[in-house]
């Protein structure tokens, strides 16, 4: 009994150990990109305000396509897999839509939606964000545990209070899975859309600007500050809500 | 008057599940009551779907045919592998019937306290599930089940899945705790000495289809010698009714 105490203890103390040196070493690579960045743009003619403006607003873009996408997930996932004849009949089709190549979708969308490119942009992401958000989370449901569903319905728990305090949290370690493949997929994205669609600003339409002006250094400092910035955000939004959601997904 | 102290009646339950176009029996004909106050046991072997049984019997499941009455009771069930909602902690995981049947915070606040001290739990109520031994997590499992204040308790072979000693130690707590909320109580087992030491009544079940064999009654006095002649005369007589 003392030594499993003592054993418990020591693995604790490990553990804390480790989450403070992976922090310490989180913070210091997020200081080490901020001050590339400050460095790239001291030896480059990249103009500060339109990479930084260009930035958020693509990255405005893409926030919104990925809460459509990841609230149209959920729902969808939660509705095929609710009846095992409709997941037979949409889970094929939704194979092979998902192979679908979204900028496919941009002449259709541009012959719609002809004044408004940000609607275009939009569309695009989400379909391209949902896909793996939304097999994740199928994947998800498969994986649920029977005993918890019980325990819901013992307690009288249906409706919209089971969605709230049993599906979603129970789903949330895919939805977080799936949503960093879908993030990243979206800022693959963005760049082409931006591009395609011309728009005034964004952080593609600007590296394009740049690269159709053949200033190369620039553009390369210009990329490599894209990666930095979306480095950061992996680092302080992604990466926590994945270690926090994983550490209860396997066992209880 | 008897028919008025009974909490749970089954009558001609039958359970069948399709796979791949061929009817498959689970549970065929079971018809059995369980009057208040007691300690029901259903034991048999692996397969003989007793869990499925005691779903039926709890309403979590429906059966092909027949029905249960059940009445508007408050029921609770504990979970062979605790069925703890890893995302809650230990107070939030026993506050969680509560909160879904609409009962105040402060009441909430009120009962958890009192459920966790008397489950032996305080000092572990900020912890996870997955932070706590196995013995400890059927501890809040028991605690979030009496958290509801329940008249009947199911309990899915609760034990099975704790090394003996935890399970020794309660099973004893199980026993005071029906005893002390006089509630009634209906345990799935595939252990028959475990069914011997705790149950008024006995019920064997068969496998393929899943039928009970017999209903016994358990007249040993309480609290009951584990070692003594007459609790392996009962212990004999159920594996006899099991294996013949």
């Amino acid at each position: 009994m003392r030594y499993s105490h003592l054993l418990q203890k020591s693995r604790k103390q490990h553990i804390l150990k480790y989450h403070f040196a992976s922090g310490v070493i989180s913070w210091v690579w997020i200081i080490v990109s901020f001050l590339l960045i400050g460095f790239l743009f001291s030896f480059s003619s990249l103009d500060l305000k339109q990479v930084l403006s260009g930035f958020v607003v693509s990255l405005v873009r893409t926030t919104i396509s990925y809460l459509i996408a990841v609230i149209l997930a959920v729902i969808i996932a939660l509705a095929i897999t609710a009846n095992r004849w409709i997941e037979a009949i949409l889970l094929p089709i939704f194979d092979v839509l998902q192979s679908f190549p979204s900028f496919a979708l941009f002449p259709v969308l541009v012959v719609a939606l002809k004044n408004s490119p940000e609607m275009i942009i939009i569309l695009v992401l989400s379909v391209t964000m949902i896909w793996p958000i939304l097999f994740s989370i199928i994947g998800g449901i498969k994986n649920r545990r029977q005993d918890f569903e019980d325990a819901a319905e013992i307690f009288g728990v249906h409706g919209w209070k089971r969605f709230l305090y049993l599906e979603i949290p129970e789903l949330m370690p895919s939805i977080a899975t799936g949503s960093i493949v879908g993030w990243g997929e979206g800022w693959e994205f963005i760049i082409g859309a931006e591009l395609l669609v011309k728009t005034n600003i964004g952080i593609g339409t600007y590296l394009g600007f740049l690269g159709n002006n053949q200033e190369n250094v620039a553009l390369a400092f210009g990329i490599i500050i894209l990666l930095m910035l979306l480095y950061i955000i992996n680092r302080l939004i992604w990466l926590p809500l994945l270690t926090k959601v994983t550490s209860y997904s396997t066992e209880d | 008057m008897e028919e008025e102290k009974k909490v749970i009646e089954l009558k001609s339950i039958s359970q069948f599940f399709e796979m791949k176009n061929k009817k498959q029996h689970v549970l065929e004909d079971i018809n059995f009551s369980i009057s208040s106050g007691e300690f029901v046991c259903i034991v048999g072997p692996s397969g003989c779907g007793k869990s499925t049984l005691l779903k039926i019997a709890s309403g979590i499941a429906k059966p092909t045919s027949g029905n249960v009455k059940i009445g508007e009771r408050k029921l609770a069930m504990v979970f062979q592998n605790f069925a703890l909602f890893p995302w809650l902690t230990v107070e939030e995981n026993v506050a969680f019937g509560l909160k879904m049947s609409g009962v105040s915070e402060s009441e909430i606040e009120k009962i958890v306290k009192t459920e966790i001290k008397n489950m032996g739990l305080s000092g572990v109520e900020k912890k996870h599930p997955k932070e706590l031994s196995g013995g400890m997590k059927q501890r809040v499992g028991i605690a979030r089940a009496l958290a509801v204040n329940p008249d009947i308790l199911f309990l899915d072979e609760p034990f099975s899945a704790l090394d003996i000693f935890t399970a020794k130690k309660l099973r004893a707590d199980l026993l005071s705790i029906w005893r002390e909320r006089e509630l009634t109580v209906v345990m799935v087992s595939h252990l028959v000495e475990e069914a011997v030491e705790l149950a008024d009544k006995i019920i064997v079940m068969s496998v393929s289809p899943g039928k009970i064999k017999k209903i016994i009654s358990n007249n040993l006095s309480r609290p009951r010698n584990l070692r003594s002649d007459n609790f392996y005369r009962s212990v004999d007589e159920i594996e006899a009714a099991i294996h013949s």
